[in-house]
């Protein structure tokens, strides 16, 4: 029987490379942009204002994710 | 007699806890998937409240804000790992739940064995649960004795404390297991979260103002609390980086964690509170910077002490008595879930397959197995302190071993054997204990749990090319 592919696939594979990127941008790259103790970004120390980053973009990540069923 | 006051609310607290924790576990059946997994059948409100129950130990609410008085910046990689972590329980959570309904597994020894047919992987998994778990749990009974002669200024001494508290909580777990546990972390959740919040925006309030005057202070007197390496050099750029990859790949593989997704009712309520937990993880983050606060007002204190001193500083007693007891519900709320996992594996994967014991009898054994265990976390936390921290030290590096034997059970079933699973599961459990307690410094400045959960999945990958096809 000829089994067809999963026509999600691609969107699924687009939101776990999404998620991937946060958790590098965490991991590595954003740590070093932001390790400074001036200028404040909206009222806050720059590495603080990057802590918040994950705060905003998982829940959206994972929301979209939950709106689409995925 | 104002020091009474606290321990009241204490006791009170407790009586609560026991009332809610009993209540739930009131008319349901009597069966080891009940009490374990709370009959597959939990809702959103108990899965979320269990699993920020979980992640909201004591060392959260005390450790985490004394991290950041001491050292700055460096502990809000534990927050952020806190909240990206959601992502793998929404990604791994279903496929989880999904394998443990239609194997009806109860632990995550019962699913590693049975995925990979291997009764030595199960009792292998056990014992390391067993290994990580018992010093976990004591941890949790320190904090509670902690919380009780720091706020009774030693009249109620450190062993009786965790003695009262622990007491509670093993009766409640021991008769009503998971269900009892959820409901009594519902209680504790809201209760952190009001209280807890409260206390926080008045301590910076009352100190600061608002938090952007807090760190303008911060950055004048002592800048180096507010970027990487933090104050004493805590933590470098490369520590951080290793410290968040191994959150994301060890944290649900701590066997607790990992068993509440055998608890949901379906998928779909996985996926939500998967979503749901960055919401609620602001409030760690809130903790923190009470610990940034505490920099240029306390000095002298232990680290740990930094947020209860805080407190008491600034709001009235009887917030400082409610404080002090969602404290000690947090570090309830974990040792009690840490306690029946431990209970369960013990008896399930290391006696059942022996005993062949029917239903009941399983239950009951587990039953008893709760008070064993809370009794032996107790005594170790009473009588090893130094022990404990050397084995925590170790505990994560071993369970992140289980991440990759995790995802090859799921992604590629069939297409390892059991006996090659144990190789490398050991060999990475061996290669991170070596370079947190061997002679060598850690290559690059890596965390040995990765460095191990590298050398476990090399082995994994060569030890595949030549094992028998299955």
């Amino acid at each position: 029987m000829l089994t067809m592919p999963d026509p999600r696939a691609a969107e699924k594979r687009l939101f776990f490379v999404a998620g991937v990127l946060v958790v590098l941008f965490a991991a590595g790259p954003g740590a070093l942009w932001f390790n400074q103790p001036e200028p404040f970004i909206l009222g806050l120390p720059p590495f603080l204002f990057f802590s918040l980053t994950v705060f905003v973009a998982v829940p959206v990540l994972l929301l979209a994710a939950l709106l689409r069923k995925i | 007699m104002d020091w009474m006051l606290v321990p009241a609310a204490i006791l009170a607290f407790l009586l609560v806890t026991l009332y809610l924790g009993l209540r739930a576990a009131k008319g349901r059946q009597r069966s080891v998937s009940e009490h374990v997994v709370a009959g597959r059948g939990m809702p959103l409100l108990l899965v979320f409240f269990i699993a920020v129950g979980e992640i909201y130990s004591s060392l959260s609410f005390l450790g985490q804000p004394g991290w950041a008085y001491a050292y700055g910046v460096p502990i809000l990689y534990a927050t952020m790992n806190g909240t990206m972590v959601s992502m793998v329980s929404y990604w791994l959570g279903p496929h989880i739940w999904r394998l443990g309904k239609s194997g009806n597994y109860f632990t995550q020894a019962h699913f590693l064995g049975e995925t990979y047919q291997s009764p030595l992987l199960r009792q292998v998994a056990s014992v390391v649960a067993l290994v990580a778990l018992i010093p976990y749990i004591s941890v949790q009974i320190m904090g509670a004795g902690y919380v009780f002669k720091v706020t009774t200024e030693g009249r109620i001494p450190y062993w009786l404390g965790s003695l009262i508290a622990f007491a509670v909580v093993a009766i409640y777990v021991s008769k009503g297991g998971l269900r009892s546990i959820s409901w009594v972390a519902v209680f504790k959740g809201i209760f952190m979260l009001t209280v807890g919040g409260t206390a926080v925006i008045l301590v910076i309030g009352k100190h600061y103002g608002s938090l952007t005057e807090l760190f303008r202070q911060v950055a004048a007197e002592s800048p180096q609390h507010l970027t990487l390496p933090g104050n004493q050099e805590f933590m470098t750029h490369t520590f951080w980086m290793s410290s968040i990859l191994i959150g994301m790949f060890g944290f649900y593989m701590w066997p607790h964690l990992f068993q509440n997704f055998f608890g949901a009712r379906d998928e779909k309520t996985i996926k939500v509170q998967a979503a749901m937990i960055p919401v609620y993880n602001v409030i760690g983050w809130m903790f923190i910077m009470v610990g940034f606060a505490g920099i240029l007002k306390v000095s002298n204190v232990e680290t740990d002490a930094v947020m209860i001193e805080m407190v008491m500083r600034t709001v009235p007693q009887w917030l400082v008595a409610f404080f002090c007891a969602g404290a000690l519900s947090a570090s309830m709320v974990t040792a009690s879930a840490a306690t029946l996992v431990s209970a369960a594996t013990l008896a399930n994967d290391l006696c059942q397959p022996r005993l062949n014991l029917t239903d009941e009898q399983l239950r009951k054994l587990i039953q008893w197995l709760v008070i064993v265990v809370m009794t032996a976390a107790y005594l170790f936390a009473i009588l090893q302190s130094s022990t404990i921290a050397f084995v925590m030290l170790m505990a994560y590096g071993f369970v992140s071993q289980f991440f990759p034997l995790v995802i090859a059970a799921i992604y590629w079933p069939g297409r390892l054997s059991g006996r090659t699973a144990v190789t490398g599961l050991a060999i990475g459990a061996a290669v991170a204990a070596f370079f947190t307690v061997g002679p060598i410094q850690r290559p690059g400045g890596f965390h040995p749990g990765l460095i191990g959960l590298a050398a476990n999945v090399v082995t994994l990958f060569v030890l595949a090319r030549f094992q028998p096809k299955r």
